[in-house]
Parts: C-alpha cells; sequence; structure tokens
C-alpha cells in the first residue's frame, strides 16, 4: 500500500515535470506546401532537408521555443495546396508557411495567405508576377523570378559572341516568361532571334525533332530552358546529336542543375548557363553548407537545396529581430522582409519594392571534372545584385 | 530523313508497347492500364542490373524477364479472375496498381531521375546524309524491326500463334475446340509484359528512368492500340508507325498544334472506323 | 421491375451523409468547413458522372472537360468582364449545353472502349488550349475568382461556414434532381441503353437521341461542379481539366459503386477524405491508397453501395429481376 501511493506520488511528479517544459515552450510552428509527390519530389524534399539543416543550426529552437516544421504535400495541385496551406493555418495554427515549388501553386494561395495575413517564403516558384501584378506584402520570394535569372543573359552572351540564337523552352507559363526575358535584352544589344519553339510541357521525350531543326537553322546558340526529366532527355540527345559541334548550348541554369548532372553525365559538358547558385561557390557560408548536406544526404546540394537552406536562414534571423515572437504577424513578415544575410548564394536582401529577393546572378560553364567521369559548374562571371525592374508590384500593409 | 528516323524510332518503341496491350485486350478483353507500370518496372530493373553489373547488355535481359515475370505473377494473382469481370472493374484494378507501381519505385529507388548508359558499341553516331545520327536509335529501329517480325512468325508459323489468333477471333469457339485458353492467355500476358519491359530498358538511354514515366507514355501506348484496332499485330504496327510518325512530324511542321494533333488523328479514327483500323472484329 | 428498396437505400445514405456533414460543420473551424465544400464539389461531379457512365453505361474520361469549362467560364466572366459569380453560373448552363452537345453528337456514336478513347482525347485537347492560351492565363491560371453574392440574404459568402452550406445544398439538389431522373421512364430508358442497345433500337427508341441528351445533362451537371470550385478557391488552372481529373472521379464513382447515384457520392467523399489524410501521414499515401481500391475490387461488389445492400437485411419478396443492380 505504502508503495503504491509512493510509486503513484513519483508518476505524478514527474508527469508534472514533464508536462512544465511543454506548457512554457510553445513551439514555432513552419508549415511546409511543397511537392513531396510526383515528378517535383526530389525538389521538394531536398529543399525540406535544407531548410531543416538550417534549423539545426541553431539548435532547433530560436529563444527556447522551438523550431516545429509541419509538412503538407501538395501533390503539385494547385487545388490540393490552397486546402494544405488552409489546413495549416487554420488548424494547426503555423506562424509562417513556405512554398511551393510550381507557380501556379503560389497563384492559388496568394489570396488566402493575404487575407489571412499568414508569411509565405517561396523556395522557389519564379512567375514574374508573384511579385509582379499579383505582389502581396506577405508574399516574399526568396528564390528568384524568372526575367531576372535570365536578364544578365542576353547582353552577356552577346558581348561573348552569340550574334544569332534559337530559343527552345517547354510550352507553358514559365518557359514563355524564362524565353521573353531573355529576347529583351538580347534584341536591345543588337542579337538575332533566329527561331523559336516550344515543346510540348511535360510530354516530349524526344527532342530528335527538334534538334534537327536547329541544326538546320544555324544560330550562333541555342538557348534553352528545360528541368526535370526534360532536361535530363534534352542535354544527352543534344550529345546524341552532336549539337555542340556546331551550335553552342546555352540557357537558363537549371537544365544542367546538380539534380540532373549525375543523369547527363559527360553530355553537359560545354553548356553555357546563369544560375543564381553553382555548388562551387567560393564563400565560407557555401563550404558550410554544402559540406553539412553532403555529410548528411550524400548528395551535392543544388540551387533548389542552397534556396531551402536559406529560407530556414531567413526565419531564423527575422526570428532572432522579434525575440522569437510570433503573435503579431504582421511584425513578423516586416521583420522577416528586412531580412539581410550571407548565404551560399551569396548576399541576400529582399526588395521592399516587390518582395523579390536581391541576389548575384552567376554565368557558369559546364567542365569536365578533375576525375573525367563528373562534371563542374565553373563559374565565368559574378553579375552583381541583381533585382526585378518595376513590374507593375503596389503592395502596403 | 533524319525526321524520318526520328519518327521510325519513336513509333518502335511505341510498337514495343503497345503490342502487348493490344493483344491482351482483343484476346481477354482485359483493360489493362497498369501495362504501363510494367514498362517502368522493366526499366528499373534494368538500370540496377546495369548499375551493379556494369553491363548494358545483361540489362537488356533482365528488363524484360523481370517485367514479364512480375506480370504473369500478376496475372496469377490477381487478373485471372478478373477477365470476365466488368470492365469498370478492371479499370480499378489496374489503376490502383499504377498507384502501388508508382510508390513502390519511389520507395526502392528514390525520387530522382537516372539515367542508363548507352553501351560503348552503340555510342557515337553514323552520317546519315551528311548529318549524324546517334547509332543507339538505330539499334531501337533494329529491336522493333526484330520483335515484329518475330512476333509475326510466332503468329503464323507457330502452334500457339495460331491458338492465340484462333482465340482472338472467337473464344468460345477456340475453347470448344480444346484449346487451353487459360494457358494461353497466361503465356500472351507474359509476353505482353515482357514486351513492355523489352521497352523499358531500350527507351532508358534516350527518355531516362523516373517515377511517373509510365502515366507519360500511357496516353500514346492507349492511342495506338485504338487506333490500330485492338487484337491485331498489323494494328500495332501500323498504329505506331501513324502516331510515331504524326507526333514526329507535327512537331517539326505544326509546332503549336503538335500535341492537339494526335488526339484530333485519334478522334478522327474513332469517327471514321470506330473499331480501328484493323478491326480484327 | 424495379426494386423499390433501392431508392429507400439510396436517400437513407444520402439523409446519412448529410447528418454526418452538418455534425462536422457545427464541430469544426475554418478548414474543416472549407474541406466540406471541396467534398459537395467532388460528390456532384461523381454523381454526374454516375448518370453518364453507371445508369446509361457510357464511360467517359473527358468529363473533367466540363469541369474546367465551368471554372474557366466563371473565372473568366467574374475576373474579366466583372459579372456576379450567379450570373456566371447561369450563363455557363447555355455554353455547357452548347458544347457538350456538339462533343455528345459526335462522341456517342461509338461505344465501350472507344467512346472512353474518343472522350479521352476531347479532353485533352481541351487542356492543351488551356495551357497554351496565355490570354486565358496559361498554365499559372487566374485568380481572384469571387464567390457568389448572396449579402441581399444577409449572408457573407467568404466565410467558409456559409459557403460550404451552400455547396451542400446544391449537392442535395442535383441529387435530387438525379434521383427524379433515374426513377423516371427516361431513367428506365438509360438503363435500358446499358442493359441491351440493340433491343432496345428495335423496339424502337431514340437511342442516339437519349444519348446524347445524358451526355448534356451530365455534363452541365459537372460544369456546375466545376464553377462551385473555381469560387471555392478563388483560383482557375489547366490543372481542373487534366484526364488524371477525370481519371479520379471515374475511380470515386466505381469505388461508391456504379449506377446507385448514392454510391458515388459517398466514393467521392472517402476517397477525397482517404486522399487528404494519408498524404499528412505517409509520404507514400498512394501506395495506401493503391491497395485500396484494390481490396474494394476484390471484396466489394459493385464498390462501397453494394456492400452496404448486402449487409442490410433483404426484404421478404423481391419481384422480379433487379434492374438496378449490377
Amino acid at each position: 500500500m505504502k508503495f503504491m501511493l509512493g510509486a503513484t506520488a513519483t508518476a505524478v511528479g514527474l508527469a508534472l515535470l514533464a508536462a512544465v517544459p511543454a506548457i512554457a515552450a510553445e513551439p514555432i510552428k513552419i508549415g511546409t506546401v511543397l511537392s513531396y509527390s510526383g515528378v517535383y519530389a526530389a525538389i521538394g524534399e531536398e529543399i525540406t532537408n535544407a531548410m531543416e539543416l538550417a534549423f539545426a543550426e541553431v539548435g532547433g529552437a530560436i529563444d527556447g521555443r522551438p523550431l516545429q516544421v509541419i509538412r503538407g504535400d501538395s501533390e503539385t495541385k494547385p487545388n490540393v495546396a490552397l486546402a494544405k496551406a488552409t489546413e495549416l493555418v487554420k488548424s494547426e495554427n503555423v506562424d509562417i508557411l513556405v512554398g511551393p515549388v510550381a507557380s501556379p501553386e503560389a497563384m492559388a494561395m496568394r489570396d488566402f495567405v493575404t487575407a489571412s495575413k499568414v508569411p509565405l517564403i517561396i523556395p522557389n516558384a519564379g512567375a514574374n508576377v508573384v511579385t509582379g501584378a499579383k505582389c502581396s506584402p506577405y508574399v516574399i520570394r526568396l528564390s528568384f523570378s524568372n526575367d531576372q535569372f535570365v536578364r544578365p543573359m542576353g547582353k552577356w552572351l552577346f558581348d561573348h559572341g552569340v550574334k544569332t540564337a534559337f530559343l527552345l523552352a517547354p510550352d507553358y507559363a514559365a518557359g514563355h516568361e524564362l524565353m521573353d526575358g531573355f529576347k529583351a535584352p538580347y534584341t536591345k544589344v543588337g542579337g538575332k532571334i533566329v527561331g523559336e519553339e516550344y515543346t510540348p510541357f511535360g510530354q516530349t521525350k524526344d527532342f530528335g525533332p527538334y534538334l534537327a531543326k536547329v541544326k538546320a537553322a544555324k544560330p550562333d546558340a541555342v538557348f534553352v530552358f528545360y528541368a526535370g526529366g526534360e532536361a535530363i532527355n534534352f542535354i544527352k540527345q543534344a550529345a546524341d546529336f552532336k549539337l555542340q559541334d556546331t551550335v553552342k548550348l546555352t540557357g537558363a541554369g537549371w537544365t544542367v542543375s546538380p539534380l540532373f548532372l549525375p543523369a547527363q553525365g559527360q553530355a553537359a559538358v560545354g553548356f553555357i548557363g546563369s544560375l543564381n547558385y553553382v555548388p562551387t561557390l567560393d564563400n565560407p557560408e557555401n563550404k558550410k553548407f554544402q559540406s553539412e548536406y553532403q555529410a548528411k544526404y550524400h548528395r551535392v546540394a543544388s540551387e533548389f537545396g542552397a534556396q531551402g537552406y536559406e529560407a530556414g536562414r531567413m526565419i531564423v534571423e527575422a526570428l532572432k529581430q522579434t525575440k522569437g515572437a510570433t503573435k503579431d504577424k504582421t511584425a513578423l513578415t516586416k521583420a522577416l522582409q528586412g531580412v539581410s544575410f550571407n548565404g551560399p548564394r551569396g548576399p541576400l536582401k529582399i526588395d521592399p519594392a516587390t518582395n523579390n529577393v536581391i541576389q548575384n546572378m552567376y554565368v557558369f560553364q559546364a567542365k569536365s571534372a578533375a576525375d573525367g567521369k563528373g562534371v563542374d559548374l565553373v563559374v565565368l562571371d559574378t553579375i552583381k545584385d541583381v533585382k526585378d525592374e518595376p513590374n507593375g508590384c503596389k503592395m502596403n500593409f | 530523313m533524319i525526321q524520318i528516323l526520328n519518327g521510325l524510332q519513336l513509333s518502335m518503341l511505341l510498337f514495343l508497347l503497345s503490342v502487348g496491350l493490344s493483344v491482351v485486350l482483343g484476346l481477354m478483353n482485359f483493360v489493362n492500364l497498369a501495362h504501363g507500370t510494367l514498362y517502368m518496372i522493366g526499366a528499373y530493373i534494368g538500370l540496377s542490373v546495369a548499375r551493379t553489373t556494369g553491363s548494358f547488355w545483361l540489362a537488356l535481359i533482365a528488363a524484360p524477364l523481370g517485367a514479364g515475370l512480375i506480370g504473369s505473377l500478376l496475372y496469377q494473382v490477381l487478373f485471372r479472375r478478373m477477365q470476365s469481370a466488368n470492365p469498370v472493374k478492371q479499370v480499378l484494378l489496374t489503376f490502383g496498381l499504377v498507384y502501388v507501381g508508382l510508390d513502390a519505385v519511389r520507395l526502392l529507388w528514390g525520387n530522382y531521375s537516372y539515367s542508363v548508359a548507352v553501351p560503348p558499341v552503340l555510342a557515337g553516331q553514323i552520317s546519315v546524309l551528311g548529318e549524324p545520327y546517334p547509332i543507339y536509335r538505330l539499334f531501337i529501329i533494329a529491336v522493333g524491326l526484330v520483335t515484329m517480325a518475330a512476333l509475326y512468325l510466332g503468329l503464323e508459323r507457330t502452334r500457339l500463334g495460331a491458338m492465340v489468333r484462333a482465340g482472338v477471333d472467337d473464344k468460345e469457339t477456340a475453347a470448344c475446340l480444346g484449346i487451353d485458353t487459360d494457358r494461353v492467355f497466361f503465356l500472351v500476358f507474359g509476353i505482353g509484359c515482357f514486351l513492355a519491359g523489352l521497352a523499358g530498358i531500350v527507351a532508358a538511354p534516350v527518355l531516362s528512368v523516373y517515377p511517373g514515366m509510365d502515366i507519360a507514355i500511357l496516353i500514346f501506348t492507349l492511342i495506338v492500340v485504338v487506333v490500330g484496332g485492338p487484337g491485331s499485330l498489323s494494328g500495332a504496327v501500323v498504329g505506331s508507325l501513324l502516331i510515331g510518325m504524326a507526333d514526329t512530324f507535327g512537331r517539326v511542321l505544326l509546332p503549336e498544334f503538335a500535341s492537339f494533333l494526335i488526339y484530333a488523328l485519334m478522334a478522327l479514327v474513332l469517327l471514321v472506323r470506330p473499331q480501328g483500323l484493323f478491326a480484327v472484329r | 421491375m424495379i426494386n423499390r428498396r433501392d431508392p429507400l437505400l439510396r436517400w437513407g445514405l444520402v439523409a446519412a451523409m448529410l447528418a454526418v456533414a452538418l455534425a462536422v460543420w457545427v464541430h469544426s473551424g475554418y478548414f474543416g468547413r472549407y474541406f466540406l465544400s471541396e467534398l459537395a464539389v467532388y460528390a456532384i461531379f461523381a454523381m454526374s458522372l454516375d448518370l453518364l457512365a453507371g445508369y446509361t453505361g457510357l464511360v467517359s474520361l473527358g468529363q473533367a472537360l466540363f469541369f474546367g469549362l465551368g471554372a474557366y467560364a466563371t473565372a473568366l466572366l467574374t475576373t474579366r468582364l466583372g459579372l456576379g459569380a450567379a450570373a456566371a453560373m447561369a450563363l455557363l448552363v447555355p455554353l455547357a449545353i452548347l458544347v457538350s452537345a456538339v462533343i455528345g453528337a459526335l462522341a456517342v456514336r461509338v461505344g465501350g472502349i472507344f467512346f472512353i478513347m474518343i472522350t479521352l482525347a476531347v479532353g485533352e485537347m481541351f487542356y492543351a488550349l488551356a495551357l497554351g492560351n496565355r490570354a486565358f492565363g496559361g498554365s499559372d491560371g487566374i485568380t481572384g475568382v469571387a464567390r457568389i453574392d448572396l449579402a441581399a440574404l444577409g449572408i457573407d459568402m467568404s466565410d467558409p461556414g456559409a459557403y460550404a452550406l451552400f455547396a451542400i445544398a446544391v449537392a442535395l439538389l442535383v441529387f435530387a434532381l438525379l434521383d427524379l431522373v433515374v426513377r423516371s421512364p427516361y431513367g428506365a430508358m438509360l438503363r435500358a441503353i446499358h442493359q441491351n442497345e440493340r433491343r432496345l433500337r428495335a423496339l424502337g427508341a431514340q437511342v442516339y437521341l437519349l444519348k446524347v441528351s445524358v451526355f448534356v445533362l451530365a455534363s452541365t451537371l459537372t460544369a456546375i461542379a466545376g464553377s462551385l470550385m473555381a469560387q471555392l478557391t478563388g483560383f482557375v488552372s489547366p490543372d481542373l481539366a487534366h484526364w488524371t481529373v477525370s481519371g479520379q472521379v471515374l475511380i470515386m464513382a466505381i469505388v461508391g459503386g456504379l449506377g446507385t447515384l448514392a454510391g458515388p457520392a459517398l466514393g467521392a467523399v472517402l476517397v477525397q477524405v482517404a486522399t487528404h489524410y494519408l498524404s499528412k501521414e505517409f509520404g507514400y499515401w498512394m501506395l495506401v491508397l493503391g491497395s485500396g481500391f484494390i481490396m474494394v475490387v476484390l471484396f466489394a461488389d459493385n464498390g462501397l453501395y453494394g456492400l452496404l445492400r448486402r449487409l442490410l437485411p433483404r426484404p421478404a419478396a423481391t419481384k422480379g429481376p433487379d434492374l438496378a443492380q449490377e
């Protein structure tokens, strides 16, 4: 009897002790709305893993409040993204949302996060309009805008001997935006577009017909954008048809992202493109990031990982500013907006006029690695502090 | 000329995929939406074999065998009893398998896209009318033609082939004549899956291996089967040639309408000759 | 002879679903009510598909075309022309009738797998159109779609609870309408087409016109579901018209039980709920869901509705063959 009393008392005591920290330190909830299934699953995972790495660096907590990541699989469908965002905000009461991978989902969530006054940090989706005509004080983009990504290439390629170009991209919004973003500055300095083709989005497996067309047009260079399986297929098939014998291979850097290089192999060598991040960037932040990421995940982190990691850093920096307070969402959002730090990509800050990031763009060329098997993306030129030009964004809280 | 070769190569790939589906549909009246899944599984098996042994040729043998085996297993366990069932149930069953297959490959191989290296003997280009054309694509064409010939001979000259033809023509009478329809179906289904797996590994160096590759190719395969006419080898041949060429030349000549074109073509055939071009019934 | 018990079970199931929905409505917050609206939309979609595929036997893999049509029409009319959502819904009905009449007139000339393929083809053509057309938002879609304005009745539609009740009410109306249709002589003719088309033709029935008319009716209801979806999310994109959406709703209907009206509604709710909650718990939710479908095929003849029917005690005497069952 005495023993039972004692045991019960101890149990109750322990339970109370266990309960105490739980009441004291309410977690800071970060909800992700990313693709965890389907074709973009690899990107969604990499962004999340890298972001969690940034949280781990500060011990997983700010001011005693643990950082809790709650995942939402958007299945790359805008409707599902909105449903998950709604659930995360209204049922789980997340303080910050991070996502999505694809732009249509960002468009779907935009009105909701603005009305709910919860900050949405975009770690990828690049449609111009998101920080343009449809910008919102609560939508902060840390990744890039399509325009910002390719604009430097227009002048750079022309200055480096590419007087005529053939454009090739998938037939959807991003494909068109990227080509338009290149075309304008390129033709302005005197470049000539000798051909422009858009391939059926997500369906094109065989680029043979298009490669033949490109060769027939005899441009100085072909400027392309592809991602995912299409990027792998395109690069490999371009090598199969010996495209680079007569035509320079250039384009938006994702086409030879470290995500795809292992599959593309030596076929990618020679590609000249622009990226906001290459794994070989020589700065202390990047060296630390890559070693941490590779130690944990046994893969070289791509630009998606860098964007995810920096989203984590951004959240950490903003929370340090508010001293861990998240109740006042407007103050939190302003803190996020005001963040400025050095990430693996280089110096980063948010443009108050558009809520889009101001970052360096790196013109690189894919070169064969020392061991003859791998491919390195070697920086040729750094274009500093690229930001969006006036694009119709009008926003206030 | 290059474009003709491109079209031919695509056609051969489509042929390998569609002939299995077509005969199964014509013979067994079984709608197998999971056919693409077997294509994908074949590609992944080939990928793993190629990676561990370093040999493309071993992968070329392993992939169709693996797909054929898995297909036969599925047949014995699930499909056999579904044959006479409502097509609607077949749709639900095979759709469920598509879902399971998608996650299964992600579980086993991860989310990333992979590539299979072309064997050195087939790497490089050959000059066709002054333009370099990849030797490997010619290999694909060769595989397709050899398969066509083998299937034709098989259908026309072997007993099994005769039984298959009889079964497609009139299943009930064939059974009455003492043909073990069950065994025939089993073998035919297995061969169909074998060919799907072959298509998977043959396509892998060109099209890469990734979760979801089955859905990407499924629609085209279904179109070929419908246009050509289910159950007919000639239908599969002509259908795949038609669709492959139409797609290739559509992209070259009318790029804005390229995706449209294939569907419009199928709709046209269905309206003019609903049973398909080489209908058996 | 129609089994008299069937309408009872059908209404019983719907009443049960309604009760559960209202209970959930009362007890849930913002998201729960938002989710209820989504379920109502899919229920309407699945029921309209059931009329076409379950009762008439015209299995279409292209209904997402009309879902997208209704959604886009609503989006364009409200954002580009400044019309209210109610006006948009009214206008999209004749549009849907026109488009479905044209497509139906051509498509129903073939049957079986060929009808499936042709509807698939037409659906994909529409998807390609929506995707490529930058004037209609292209792949990024259109935002800012307003909901129906019932301020005159003192109801604030921006409240998810209000919209949920609205959507559920529409779903109930659609069910009641379809119930009337299938119990009418017209409905009997549809079932007869499914059972034995040739015989019906021999008896002198206008099979072709019947088929076109049911295609129009089903597609128009699907377009309304599309409009409700656009109003719920405030957003449209080509994804709404993709063939996988047609496939998913067909699966929902089959899981629920084709040819039973209430079954597909139940199937839609269960599959959507399963998808949502499974994806929260498992990274590999498709594995679980796919296995679930296989289980349904193996163990639930004629879907969940059929299962329900078998579990309930049969009445003492049933006159004649049961035409309503598979």
